[in-house]
């Protein structure tokens, strides 16, 4: 059984009366220590995925099983502590809170679970020193390089520790350097063991990618 | 480590309400119009409450001062001469008395703080030139207290052969100032005359009580006495019952028709000021409203990024809440202090008495928080309504 099965998974946007189909009738599984790029023009229906593997979005049906469970079949607030628990975000445009330093964003996931002061500290150093951003922890995140807020994105999605590493054009904002910086740090953590789908135009995503899953207009190509 | 380069690095635990201090510490210019504009209706009512207070305070005494509320009279049912409503016959009178020692008894009530005047008086049926005449001992100064409406021509008698002829009674023996009179062998002279008060004092020759006890043989008897009680914070009956016990020979009543009225005008002033107060309230609600909704709708990202992250709707709602509570909390501290400022310049304005003190409550900083919380609270339910409806994954494209 796969880590993650996305069953004739179909999503309906209505734009006034037209109806548009995002994706439609997708069937995808992916194992526990795959690094998955999910490509195809804009508009084909891999962010769309993407936000329903994340629970962020309803399907208008099918359904997508991580880890034997049912994610539609659960509460709101179920999703919400699935994705505390199993999923991290890393989005194109960052998506950091400006009036917080590094080390707040950081440590944001973590404002919501039982980690006491001694056990934060001791999870942040860790990420801080993993993403290299170990001497800007009391900067706010606007002082920042693209690429360094992109690697407060990263270290915020993994400070939970996720099984499952959402990124969404992660690189796209970024020049080649750092984006190959960025998918390092992406690599070495498939490495250790988590899951990680990435949504991309980048052919040179693709290629650092064990398996590429490929949307036309909304349906999976190969 | 250095924060920002200047700071110094503290090391803190990371909770929900670290977010919401981080964001109003940050935001100031948000921050401080929330707050000012929470602050605006907070200082508006609670200045109006305290205002509104003093000036009832005020408007009770100055109401309580004017006119007697409660009717000292000897225990008799054969009096039948009216004098204040309440019959003083000619026969009796003269037997029915109250002693004056007896009366000041009641300088010793509990509620002897409430008493603000006591007018006493000796009534005497006696004759000028073989026309009868009802003479009344008084204590001039006492009574002009308890009788605010006294428009006196003339002076004011100060000497015990000095007399005040009421308006009738100058025109029926055609009387002017300086003229003498003689009763029962003793002259006095016209000191002044009242203006027409349309009263049985119209018809009464006022002598000094002291005089007037001693010409009769009447010495510390009175007939009646007046008492203006300050009822603002008592109830009249308590202190009609209080004097009742202490002056077991008189009969203590209320004049309630006076305490009503004067209960009437201050109800308008406390409902008036109730109804600006109520209407500050949901003007500052539905500006408040439109400030926090404007200000949720430009976090629609941040919310969309919290869902990311996992936070479920009671995180959201204790974000939010905290944020919007820290803020009426700091808006009522201040505004507690400034309305006792802003009612103290506004207070002698109204008063026409610069002399007013405000007396602090705390009740005031109580419901200066209560108000500030409950309109904040009430402003944010339809934005947090809100927030939690947003489907995050549209929260997040909103950029």
């Amino acid at each position: 059984m796969s880590f993650i099965e996305i069953n004739n998974l179909s999503k309906t946007y209505y734009s006034g009366e037209q109806k548009i189909s995002a994706i439609s009738d997708v069937n995808i599984t992916i194992d526990r220590n795959d690094f998955v790029s999910v490509t195809g023009a804009s508009g084909s229906g891999k962010s769309t995925l993407l936000s329903l593997l994340g629970g962020l979005n309803i399907p208008s049906s099918g359904n997508i099983i991580i880890d034997g469970i049912n994610v539609f079949s659960l509460s709101s607030n179920q999703i919400a502590k699935l994705r505390r628990e199993y999923i991290g975000f890393v989005f194109q445009s960052f998506y950091l809170i400006n009036y917080l330093t590094v080390e707040e964003n950081i440590l944001l996931p973590l404002s919501i679970t039982d980690y006491n002061s001694s056990q934060q500290k001791f999870k942040l150093d860790k990420i801080l020193e993993r993403v290299g951003l170990s001497d800007k922890k009391g900067r706010l995140v606007d002082e920042l390089s693209g690429g360094e807020q992109q690697r407060v994105a990263i270290a915020r999605a993994i400070i939970n520790d996720p099984v499952i590493i959402l990124a969404d054009e992660p690189t796209g904002n970024l020049d080649s350097s750092t984006g190959n910086q960025i998918l390092d740090l992406f690599e070495e953590l498939n490495k250790d063991g988590k899951l990680v789908i990435v949504v991309t135009h980048d052919d040179n995503v693709k290629k650092r990618t064990s398996n590429v899953i490929v949307f036309r207009d909304g349906r999976v190509e190969q | 480590m250095l924060r920002n380069g200047r700071e110094e690095f503290k090391w803190f635990n990371m909770r929900l309400y670290n977010i919401s201090f981080q964001s109003l510490k940050r935001k100031k210019t948000k921050t401080a119009l929330l707050i000012f504009s929470l602050f605006l209706s907070v200082v508006s009512v609670i200045t109006l409450l305290i205002v509104s207070t003093e000036v009832e305070k005020n408007i009770s005494h100055n109401l309580d001062e004017f006119g007697a509320n409660i009717l000292i009279t000897p225990k008799s049912n054969e009096l039948n001469y009216s004098y204040g409503g309440i019959n003083l016959g000619q026969v009796t009178y003269e037997t029915n008395s109250i002693s004056e020692d007896e009366l000041y008894e009641i300088q010793k009530i509990k509620n002897k703080k409430n008493i603000s005047v006591i007018a006493p008086k000796l009534l005497i049926l006696s004759s000028i030139a073989d026309k009868d005449v009802v003479l009344a001992g008084i204590n001039f100064e006492q009574e002009i207290r308890v009788k605010k409406w006294w428009k006196v021509i003339g002076s004011q008698p100060s000497k015990e052969n000095e007399a005040l002829a009421g308006f009738h009674l100058k025109n029926k023996f055609n009387l002017n100032i300086n003229d003498t009179v003689t009763i029962e062998n003793s002259k006095f002279i016209i000191a002044g005359f009242l203006k027409e008060t349309g009263s049985q004092d119209d018809q009464t020759l006022f002598l000094s009580l002291q005089k007037v006890q001693a010409m009769f043989n009447k010495e510390k008897q009175i007939s009646l006495a007046e008492i203006a009680a300050l009822c603002y914070d008592c109830p009249i009956e308590e202190i009609v019952s209080q004097t009742s016990q202490k002056l077991p020979n008189a009969k203590v009543t209320a004049l309630k028709q006076t305490i009503e009225s004067k209960m009437t005008a201050v109800q308008f002033f406390k409902d008036f000021s109730y109804g600006v107060s109520a209407i500050i309230i949901i003007i500052s609600v539905l500006m408040l409203f439109s400030s926090l909704n404007a200000s949720l709708n430009e976090r629609i990202k941040e919310i969309g990024i919290y869902r990311a992250i996992g936070f479920n709707n009671i995180h959201i709602i204790k974000l939010v809440v905290l944020e919007v509570f820290i803020s009426s909390l700091f808006a009522a501290v201040l505004a507690s202090i400034s309305s006792y400022w802003l009612a103290d310049l506004i207070l002698p304005i109204l008063t026409e008495n610069s002399n007013t003190i405000i007396s602090f409550n705390w009740l005031n900083p109580i419901w200066a928080i209560l108000i500030a919380v409950s309109m904040a609270m009430l402003s944010s339910m339809y934005p947090i309504y809100k927030a939690l409806k947003l489907n995050p994954s549209i929260a997040l494209r909103s950029l």
